[in-house]
């Protein structure tokens, strides 16, 4: 993670904390290091920070030069002062499409498949990482609209940000138009692209 | 100047031995007491600074205020003034100077005091600011000195010009901060004053560049008696609260707080805002003065109900002896 520095030196108050404050505003470097001239400049600047939530250590060279080390804690809480970018963040990007192309998982008996579906979409939250988007095509459709039984399931889901797309022109040919119950009606070239996008797609 | 370099540089000087002078350098008071006769006494002050605001009108205006403020400190009433002026005139355009200068005419003539001439020097640096004289009788000047325990702390104006200034600055003060805090800097101690000098008032000084501190100090130092100040009475501008927690804090603040805070005791759970504003230099400050606690309800009513308002901020103490203590 970088480190930012502020020169300060030779900057009379309140300048030292004004750059500081526009540092901490502008970069995402976890490590601001703020040099002035004066133990006064030093303390205001190390108040400032603090008031933003940073950690501070002063260190004097002894030779007129004040170093101010401020650290930001990085947390789920800090997205409004940087890029919502997961990279920020520190982790890899990871989008992760569940296709669900069928109300039932595998082939041999269907009644085993349909519960095999549910269980699935109850689990798919508990498994790092998480997924981005669920999308449901043909028969997988029948379930997000009413009597489903995988309902809780999957509005848990939604509940958690991930964006649940279904495909239209099967709501239709199934008659559930006007059935849908969690998510929301998308097409072809939205759902292909979530998968084309994807860094991994899940075909349960 | 910081309060310690002035004390350093003044330090074994002999200032000479005058019947007349009331009052001295000695007790670091606000003016300087001549005795002329029997019922008259000569008031004199001096001040002046480089701008605090950006409008030159509103600088002259506070810099007149400012000077005027020591006279009335005193007890007294000004009667004339100088200016003072270092001007950057290869640099700055004549007009500032003409703004400023119209700014202390408007305060002197409110005050009714007459401009008597003045000094001007080229400077790299703007400064601009007043001798005064005023008249007083000689037994009822004010001095910072008398205050007596059991007497009641009265504070007029608000705490927090210095911080306001420095949000100022740095771009960060609100518009309303600021000309709140301008409306304060430019108001004349003479309502104040007038209230004061009619009430058996026991020592009163105003509260300029050394902040509440730093004045209050003068008030004890080598008096044996003590300040205790009731930190949640202190008035201040309320925008200088969230200013001082962003640092926000003048340079002078740091430097009356290494003076000045040995003498201060601060009790635990004291808010880190109201500890800065003790320190903070006040510009063009009100009156700090004490007053018996029989008296102290009725002087405090005849000034809240005037502009600028007033509030009692503490007592006046036997022990601890020579120190502020807050709580």
């Amino acid at each position: 993670m970088a480190r930012t520095t502020v020169d300060a030196r030779g900057k009379t108050c309140p300048q030292p904390v004004i750059d500081t404050r526009r540092a901490l505003a502008e970069t995402s470097a976890a490590e601001i290091e703020v040099l002035v001239d004066t133990e006064a400049s030093a303390e205001n600047v190390a108040r400032m920070a603090r008031s933003q939530g940073c950690e501070v250590r002063l260190e004097d060279s002894g030779m007129g030069e004040l170093r101010v080390l401020l650290t930001r804690e990085i947390g789920p809480d800090e997205s409004d002062r940087r890029e919502t970018s997961p990279v920020a963040l520190g982790e890899p990007a990871s989008k992760v499409a569940v296709f669900v192309a069928a109300d039932s998982i595998g082939r041999g008996d269907d009644e085993l498949g349909q519960a095999l579906t549910k269980a699935f979409l109850g689990t798919i939250k508990d498994v790092e990482p998480r997924p981005t988007s669920l999308l449901f095509m043909n028969s997988g459709v029948k379930l997000v609209t009413e009597g489903s039984g995988a309902l809780d399931a999957i509005g848990e889901l939604e509940g958690m940000g991930v964006e649940v797309l279904v495909c239209g022109t099967c709501l239709d040919f199934f008659g559930l138009e006007d059935k849908l119950a969690v998510g929301r009606v998308s097409n072809m070239y939205e759902i292909t692209s979530r998968m084309v996008e994807a860094d991994r797609v899940v075909r349960p | 100047m910081g309060p310690g370099d002035l004390a350093r540089a003044l330090e074994g000087l002999d200032l000479g031995r005058h019947p007349n002078l009331l009052v001295g350098l000695e007790t670091a008071d606000d003016a300087g007491v001549y005795k002329l006769t029997d019922e008259l006494a000569l008031v004199q002050t001096v001040d002046y600074f480089t701008p605090i605001v950006d409008d030159p009108f509103a600088f002259g205006q506070i810099a007149a205020a400012n000077s005027l403020s020591d006279v009335y400190a005193m007890g007294a009433n000004p009667i004339t003034a100088m200016n003072i002026v270092c001007f950057p005139a290869d640099k700055m355009d004549l007009g500032v100077l003409r703004e400023i200068l119209r700014g202390g005419l408007d305060k002197l003539r409110e005050a009714d005091v007459a401009l008597a001439g003045g000094h001007t020097v080229t400077d790299t640096e703007l400064k601009y600011g007043l001798a005064v004289n005023g008249l007083v009788h000689p037994d009822r000047v004010l001095t910072n000195q008398g205050a007596r325990p059991g007497d009641r702390l009265l504070l007029t104006k608000l705490l927090g010009t210095g911080i306001v200034n420095t949000a100022l600055k740095g771009g960060v003060a609100s518009d309303e901060a600021v000309a709140e805090v301008i409306a304060s800097m430019s108001a004349l101690n003479r309502d104040a004053a007038s209230v004061v000098t009619a009430h058996p008032v026991s020592a009163c000084t105003d509260v300029t560049g050394f902040g509440l501190a730093g004045h209050a100090h003068e008030m004890i130092a080598g008096q044996g008696v003590g300040f205790s100040f009731e930190a949640a009475a202190l008035p201040f501008f309320e925008p200088a609260r969230e200013y001082a927690g962003m640092g926000l804090l003048p340079g002078g603040l740091q430097r009356n707080r290494a003076h000045f805070a040995p003498h201060v005791e601060i009790a635990e759970g004291v808010a880190q805002h109201l500890i800065d504003l003790l320190f903070d230099p006040q510009t063009s400050g009100g009156l700090l003065f004490s007053v018996p606690a029989d008296r102290a309800d009725d002087v405090l009513a005849e000034l809240v109900d005037r502009d600028p308002p007033a509030a009692i901020i503490g007592e006046v103490v036997d022990d601890p002896r020579e120190r502020i203590a807050v709580r």
